[in-house]
């Protein structure tokens, strides 16, 4: 089935699918769900989606920076408890501004441990993040004595963000929204995305052209702690409440967006738009479990198997080539 | 103590230290973090020390048997705490509220309190297979059966979701939103604890519901909940309080390195099952329990920490609940 004349060629159907494969998937996702819910594709479900997914796609994004790497971020989650914590704890303190700010530098302390570890040091950053995971996760239970922290009046401010609207759009959704479009431009068309992504494909000739891929892998594990705790304050603006349990195994959903948006855990490949709608399906995923009134145990399982689905769709065309 | 990563657990293990302390014992504390293998080999640890007593909220009913029984046969006395152990194993007695009973109370209060109402009813569970989930709904729904029978001769109300939660204020926000898109009449919460139900009641307020809706929680007794009963904003709960099991356990153990103990105890101790409403919230209310926030009010006295007592759960336990032994 080969064609002469190569101007004429089409793209194959395996290539097409490699490309706009997470795209499909969210189509045949959207259509399913309307057809068990018909409630699913109104406004405020939509919404209501985003919304739920904020936190997790904050930490999506700092994730794929670190997966572009050939990395590994398993910090995630216990950071965003640090950070939900840390923030409730703070604004009985200071100004909101101020508390938030000294939150997320809070968040950047967790990364750049990790980041000097990973990319100084040469440590595995499967075990380092991990071994930062149980510090965060500890770090949040001490600070909160393990007990949920009450923000009160001081909180209000920032309550305010959490169940806020700007022209009908929830804060939190156009906080998210805004996070990724960064990240897209940040990752096509800087020279830091371009370094992020190359040293994820070929370390050695990146560090081989003078660059200091050092302070690029600090970097990102850095910017992945920051947005971590970014994530928790945001579950903190929607619960009032400051947490140290939050985020539990929240590191899994993030790996599993960015890979369900097409992104290579051998580094190199992959990019924020696919990410933002890995993060959107799984969100549509446990929406609809609740929408529809999926059986509680049958749940887990229905959520394993259409990420599998989603897994074999996009890389199944791979397999198919060879 | 299987985890102290939950507020519940956390307030259960300063309760039975500082009894101790009261009462002149010498306490360790370990959390085995929620993993099973990590609690045995806690016990393990324990014993070699050379501990008279050992108190614990176990893992797991039955993989913690033969750990228990281990310890017994060393001659320690060995008190179960809070969730369930095979009642084969050797152990001189486990204390826990009734999950079922406090249930039971729970329902038939929703039922006097909505006679007449047509209840849909959005149930927050916590998560999947939990046994002490799993009795506060069957309990709080027999309790409301059994009072919709006495008062109208009758059973009729629907539960129109069944949300899962996790336990955490977060989950029972999320879960509130979505049965609310899918079920916008429901007119009743029933959680299995408070956290959940004070996350869906932001979902209420979001979506200009919360006048609407009746919100009841089988257990717990959290002070932001209890602070909702008194004004009127909040039906009811179950009374769990934490350190109320703690202390019992610790008396007992006592009893027990002493030689006091009643030759006749009971193998299984339960605390009083009680439903907080408005009319008695004030009698468990307390502005200083533990099982609540401490944080919120600042240390103003010294407290004996142990060498595992993070220093500010030490400067904490100035708050902790008036015992009622």
């Amino acid at each position: 089935m080969s064609t002469n004349s190569p101007a004429l060629k089409l793209p194959s159907m395996g290539s097409m699918i490699n490309t706009y494969g997470t795209v499909l998937i969210l189509i045949v996702l959207l259509i399913v769900a309307q057809a068990m819910s018909d409630v699913f594709l109104t406004q405020r479900n939509m919404f209501n989606i985003l919304r739920q997914v904020t936190a997790t796609g904050l930490m999506s994004i700092g994730m794929l920076l670190v997966i572009l790497t050939r990395g590994i971020d398993l910090s995630v989650g216990s950071v965003a408890a640090l950070g939900s914590v840390a923030s409730a704890t703070f604004v009985a303190d200071m100004s909101p501004v101020m508390g938030v700010a000294a939150t997320i530098g809070l968040g950047g302390l967790c990364g750049l441990a990790s980041g000097i570890l990973v990319g100084f040091l040469r440590l595995p950053p499967f075990v380092t993040t991990l071994a930062i995971m149980t510090i965060a996760r500890g770090a949040a239970l001490i600070m909160s004595q393990g007990q949920p922290i009450r923000m009160g009046a001081d909180g209000a401010s920032i309550t305010a963000f959490g169940s806020g609207f700007w022209l009908g759009v929830p804060l939190p959704v156009i906080l998210l929204i805004a996070a990724f479009v960064v990240a897209a431009i940040v990752l096509t068309f800087t020279r830091f995305g371009r370094l992020v992504k190359a040293i994820g494909s070929n370390e050695d000739a990146v560090r081989l052209s003078g660059i200091n891929v050092q302070f690029y892998i600090i970097s990102v594990y850095v910017i992945s702690g920051m947005l971590a705790a970014a994530a928790g304050i945001v579950s903190t603006t929607r619960t009032g409440i400051g947490s140290a349990n939050i985020g539990v195994g929240a590191e899994l959903d993030a790996i599993a967006a960015v890979v369900i948006g097409g992104a290579s855990l051998m580094g190199g490949r992959g990019n924020a738009i696919n990410t933002f709608i890995g993060v959107f399906i799984l969100g549509i995923i446990a929406n609809l479990m609740n929408l529809a009134g999926v059986p509680g145990f049958y749940q887990q399982v229905f959520k394993g198997g259409i990420i599998i689905a989603a897994m074999l769709l996009q890389y199944g065309s791979t397999l198919v080539k060879r | 103590m299987k985890t102290l990563s939950a507020p519940y657990f956390a307030a259960q293990e300063v309760a039975a230290r500082l009894r101790a302390e009261e009462i002149g014992c010498d306490v360790i504390s370990i959390d085995a973090g929620n993993d099973l293998n990590k609690q045995i080999a806690d016990i393990e640890d324990m014993v070699a020390r050379g501990i008279d007593a050992l108190i614990i909220n176990p893992r797991d009913s039955q993989g913690m048997v033969p750990a228990v029984n281990a310890a017994s046969a060393q001659g320690v006395d060995v008190v179960v705490i809070d969730s369930t152990l095979d009642p084969t194993a050797d152990f001189i007695a486990l204390v826990q509220s009734s999950n079922l009973q406090n249930g039971m109370l729970v329902g038939q209060w929703i039922a006097d309190e909505t006679q007449g109402q047509d209840l849909k009813i959005a149930l927050l569970s916590g998560d999947q297979g939990n046994e002490v989930g799993q009795e506060r709904r069957l309990g709080a729904l027999a309790g409301l059966i059994e009072g919709q029978l006495r008062n109208q001769g009758h059973v009729s109300f629907e539960v129109v979701a069944q949300g899962w939660g996790g336990w955490g204020n977060e989950g029972g926000l999320t879960a509130m939103e979505d049965i609310l898109v899918a079920h916008p009449d429901v007119n009743m919460v029933l959680g299995e604890n408070d956290s959940m139900v004070l996350g869906a009641r932001r979902a209420l307020e979001e979506a200009g519901k919360v006048d609407e809706v009746l919100l009841v929680a089988a257990a717990d007794g959290q002070k932001e909940a209890l602070e909702m009963i008194r004004d009127g904003q909040y039906g009811a709960t179950g009374l769990n309080d934490p350190a109320l099991v703690a202390s019992t356990a610790v008396d007992i153990a006592k009893q027990a390195i002493d030689g006091d103990l009643p030759a006749d105890i009971s193998k299984l101790t339960y605390t009083t099952p009680t439903v907080i409403t408005q009319e008695n919230v004030a009698d468990f209310y307390r502005e200083d329990a533990v099982f609540q926030d401490c944080r919120t009010l600042k240390p103003k006295g010294t407290c004996t920490a142990g060498p595992l007592l993070p220093l500010w759960l030490s400067e904490c336990c100035t708050w902790l609940p008036n015992w009622k032994t």
